[in-house]
């Protein structure tokens, strides 16, 4: 579903917006569901989005309301009905586009079979510092891979005929004072770093945008003229609707309907009767609501149209299903990141062996946030069942206890030892404080000041580890976790994230050698958490600098612990032959890349671009491309990746367009962000 | 633990349809190494017990507590004929839910003191003897009362003792059926003095493959295991005044008297006639009793008493 396909629907729209009075219009405009009702559904135990969220429609001319789904890790409607996948976060480190396009799917058939009409989990914010709480709601640090990945579940979602919602517009990339944070930042930083990604999914055809809560320059999003109409609607051709945050997203009616919010959601506090009101009185010009009210109809009956002329009727038969839990399932095995094997410590054998799990984690079901985009499942495999179920031949033994002498005991005695270490809802995730009012007795979420791991597992990793030499940790979490204060006693790490419903299976397939780990880190792993750039969270206003994750290490010359990119295989790869052109659109490079270990495995194959002839301060390069490939044993392919030339131009804050440097750049094609896993060509695009 | 256990090793414990546990109080006299579906636990409220958990010999007096764990190969024996002992059966299905696959393996043993608990042992004592007075009060809430000091049991051990969640492979469950089979065998051969031989021949293994089972489920030896089999059948018939001491020899298998004399008081620290007379005086009829005579009241007092009540 495209704008393309959109516009067929516009004559119809603004003929209905005609015959429509003020009150009709505004409906549409206005969310249904307010913070009160939410609450007593809550108090008689539904959870948040148990059902969709409705908003608008009209009767009289048969527009549907729109029907919100929350997400990103699948739909959130529902109770132990929906498939939970792994967030967004883990899918990023997959860097498998096709993927996504099918979880995203996956997604729009469990909404649809919810009677929902519109995802709002398309998170693509971009995490200034990973500590940013709900950094596992989006897919890495890199705008470019946010915008790649984004925009494939923003396909696979529309092409179930549910209209994909971008969140959150802009800048929102601290959590715990998201309602007042004012955010600060150039011309450049803005348009180079914070906007691109989701321009990436404008250009996809992504038909909603929810605003954010924090002000831009002193401008709450959910007002700001600049970000909804002139640069979202006006410049980016934008047709679909703006929602806004629910509750808080809006604070003035006027403010709102001119800078062009289409729908108040979830409740109705400022549109509805004050907004006929500030109509009535001609505080807010009515072709505003006109407007509004074209850009609603229009986007919900195109898609309605195209989902009753799919022929599909999806019910509940679609909920959870075996293929979407296969999709989840597959997620996780493509995205567990392995970033530390030492002496081959994994995979490891599941012959015979006494195998202890240390940490507490192992046994819980940590899918991640318990915010609003908790999904719930019929089941989830943890880290413990999946190791059981996987090695019965083995002998298990769990201790989730703080008794350093009997961790001892069995580090000593097993042959291998697994820890499971790391986050969950408490430590990140939307933040909730505790309150009378909530009824929530602790905080929960929130925005992480530390990097690192709890203090009792890393006692833990660096008292136990050295016992025994296949001691493996596998890290759960929404981003980065620094390992330098105990990776040194540890001879594997797994990077496994939140990895969904069937995480346990895939992070035990990972250790056995039934899969071989693929992902790549969507972020850039530091030695230090200094490294990266310094957020106050609970500041009133933080400024946005030009650099970040990787762009800004290697800018400054810091090696880190582990690239952007980075991730071990079972297997070795070689990559030769490496070829660059470019023509007036595109770039094009090309590699062969062949399988020179024992075992299948899968490369995620990076291009990225160099600037050090620039005259301008620009990154030292950044990512543009990427492919999976999948090579068996000995088995070779060229594998060709196309950018184009637009990402490499930067923005001229004097033109206010984006222009391409005529210089020679550096390519770069191979394994991760670090120059030594990369093949080196010059572009030449002088004039 | 009754004289029948000798006889079937493995306990099949049935659960009342208005209780959630079988609770017990008696005098431990001797069970062989039998194990059970169910977590057991004993406490002693009086005298003297001795366990044996692998190749653990503990000494359990008045006030210890132990918690055997479900399907864990272990034998009781008396060291004073004194001991009055509380016993509690629950089944594994309490403790759901569970990881699949996986069984709790608590550590809980106020003699053996591996892996101390949080809170002292007396804690969990006081709990396991209000179970006790619960299940022998006439009061139509005891059955209810005991039911929530049993499940307070759990979630105590749970919360404050240590514990593992162990895989149960097939293959390990196979091996303790396995070992029992062969402690019984022993049990019902005893009179042979050519127990390994049999042994080796009846289960079809090899001297190597029976060591590696027994020592990996019981923790003996087959020898170490005959020898407290035959140890143990000698305690229980010198109970008997009317049997001849070298008819006991021979019944357990001793090659000779003077064997029989010296490996006895090896293990047990006094020669059966020294044995044999601390049980005179405990006998009524003349017939041996598997739970010696104690009174209600005295049963009552003890409870209380470890419970922390007034007595």
């Amino acid at each position: 579903m495209t704008k393309k396909d959109r516009n067929a629907f516009t004559e119809e729209a603004q003929a209905i917006v005609r015959k429509m009075t003020l009150e009709e219009k505004v409906t549409l405009m206005s969310g249904d569901v307010s913070l009160m009702q939410m609450m007593a559904a809550k108090k008689t135990g539904s959870h948040y989005n148990q059902k969709p969220y409705s908003a608008g429609g009209n009767e009289r001319f048969h527009v549907p309301p729109l029907k919100f789904c929350d997400g990103p890790r699948g739909a959130v409607c529902g109770l132990r009905e929906t498939t939970c996948f792994p967030v967004s976060m883990m899918r990023g480190a997959t860097f498998d586009v096709k993927l996504e396009k099918e979880i995203g799917r996956a997604i729009g058939r469990e909404i649809r079979a919810m009677d929902g009409n519109l995802f709002g989990g398309v998170c693509i914010n971009l995490p200034y510092n990973p500590g940013w709480g709900r950094s596992q709601e989006t897919y890495g640090e890199d705008s470019f891979a946010i915008g790649s990945m984004g925009s494939a579940l923003v396909r696979g979602v529309q092409s179930e005929s549910v209209i994909a919602c971008l969140k959150h517009f802009a800048f929102n990339s601290m959590e715990n004072n998201r309602f007042r944070i004012d955010i600060d930042c150039s011309k450049r930083t803005e348009r180079e770093i914070f906007l691109p990604h989701f321009k990436d999914c404008i250009d996809t055809g992504a038909a909603s945008v929810m605003c954010a809560y924090n002000l831009y320059h002193g401008i709450h999003c959910g007002h700001s003229a600049y970000l909804l109409k002139e640069v979202l609607k006006e410049e980016w051709g934008f047709d679909g609707f703006v929602i806004s945050d629910f509750f808080w997203g809006i604070q003035n009616t006027v403010s709102a309907a001119e800078a062009g919010m289409d729908v108040e959601m979830c409740d109705t506090k400022y549109y509805g009767p004050k907004l006929i009101e500030a109509v009535r009185n001609g505080q807010v010009s009515e072709k505003f609501v006109d407007d509004a009210a074209v850009r609603i109809i229009r986007t919900l009956n195109a898609f309605e149209h195209q989902y009753q002329n799919s022929g599909n009727q999806y019910g509940k038969e679609m909920l959870g299903c075996r293929e979407h839990v296969r999709l989840s399932l597959k997620a996780a095995q493509e995205g567990m990141t392995l970033i530390k094997n030492k002496n081959h410590t994994l995979p490891l054998s599941k012959k015979g062996k006494k195998i202890a799990v240390l940490g507490k984690l192992a046994s819980r079901a940590n899918t991640g946030d318990h915010g609003s985009s908790r999904v719930y499942p019929k089941y989830v495999v943890t880290a413990l069942e999946g190791i059981v179920k996987e090695a019965p031949d083995s002998q298990i033994i769990f201790y989730d206890g703080n008794d350093i002498g009997h961790m001892k005991s069995l580090a000593e005695e097993s042959d291998a030892v697994v820890f499971v270490v790391g986050l969950d809802y408490r430590d990140e995730g939307e933040y909730i404080p505790g309150s009378k009012f909530n009824n929530y007795i602790a905080t929960k979420g929130g925005d992480r000041s530390e990097l690192g791991l709890h203090p009792y597992d890393v006692e833990m990793l660096n008292t136990i580890g050295p016992l025994n030499k296949k001691s493996i940790a596998v890290l759960i979490g929404g981003s980065t976790i620094t390992v330098t204060e105990w990776e040194k006693n540890i001879s594997a790490i797994l990077m496994a994230f939140y990895p969904g419903q069937e995480g346990g299976t895939a992070i035990v397939q990972a250790i056995f050698g039934s899969i071989n780990p693929s992902g790549k880190l969507p972020f850039v792993l530091p030695k230090d958490e200094s490294d990266l750039p310094q957020v106050n969270w609970n500041a009133s206003s933080q400024h946005y600098g030009y650099y970040h994750g990787y762009h800004l290490l290697e800018k400054k010359k810091i090696k880190p612990y582990r690239p952007y990119g980075y991730g071990l295989s079972y297997t070795s790869f070689e990559m030769k032959d490496a070829f660059f052109a470019a023509d007036k659109r595109f770039i094009k490079a090309s590699v062969s890349v062949r399988n020179t270990g024992r075992t299948e495995g899968t490369e995620v194959v990076q291009v990225y671009a160099g600037f050090k002839n620039s005259k301008l301060d620009r990154p030292v390069k950044t990512l543009c491309g990427f492919q999976r490939v999948n090579l068996k044993p000995g088995a070779e392919k060229q594998v060709k990746i196309t950018c184009p030339l637009e990402k490499i131009k930067y923005y001229n804050p004097e033109k206010s367009k984006f222009e391409l440097e005529h210089m020679k750049y550096e390519i770069y094609i191979g394994s991760s962000g670090d120059n030594k896993d990369l093949i080196k060509g010059i572009l030449d695009l002088s004039e | 633990m009754k004289e029948n256990t000798r006889n079937s090793s493995y306990e099949s414990i049935q659960h009342l349809t208005n209780t959630s546990a079988k609770v017990m109080i008696t005098c431990i006299r001797s069970s062989a190494y039998h194990w059970h579906y169910d977590y057991e636990v004993l406490a002693v409220l009086k005298g003297g017990i001795e366990v044996l958990q692998g190749n653990e010999k503990q000494l359990l007096s008045a006030g210890d507590l132990v918690v055997f764990n479900s399907k864990s190969v272990h034998s009781v024996r008396s060291s004073d004929t004194e001991n009055i002992c509380l016993l509690i059966q629950f089944s594994p299905k309490m403790l759901e839910p569970v990881p699949v696959g996986m069984t709790y393996h608590f550590f809980l043993n106020s003699a053996g003191k591996t892996y101390m608990p949080k809170l002292p042992y007396s804690y969990f004592l006081e709990i396991a003897a209000k179970i006790g007075l619960a299940h022998r009060s006439e009061h139509a809430y005891g059955r209810l009362e005991e039911k929530a000091w049993l499940y307070m049991f759990m979630a105590e051990i749970m919360q404050n003792a240590q514990y593992e969640l162990r895989s149960s492979s097939p293959e390990n469950e196979e091996n303790a059926k396995l070992a029992v089979a062969i402690s019984k065998y022993i049990d019902e051969n005893i009179i042979s003095e050519q127990l390994p031989a049999e042994i080796y021949k009846g289960f079809g293994m090899s001297e190597k493959s029976v060591y590696r089972l027994l020592k990996d489920t019981v923790g003996l030896t087959l020898k170490e295991m005959i020898d407290a089999a035959r140890i143990e059948k000698a305690c229980t018939m010198l109970q008997d005044p009317s049997i001849p001491a070298p008819i006991i020899s021979g019944e357990c298998g001793f090659s000779g008297e003077v064997t029989f004399y010296r490996r006895f008081r090896h293990a047990m620290g006094i020669t059966p006639g020294e044995y044999r007379k601390g049980f005179e005086g405990n006998l009524t009829n003349g017939e041996i009793q598997d739970y010696l005579s104690f009174n209600d009241q005295e049963v009552d007092m003890l409870l209380r008493h470890w419970a922390g009540l007034k007595v």
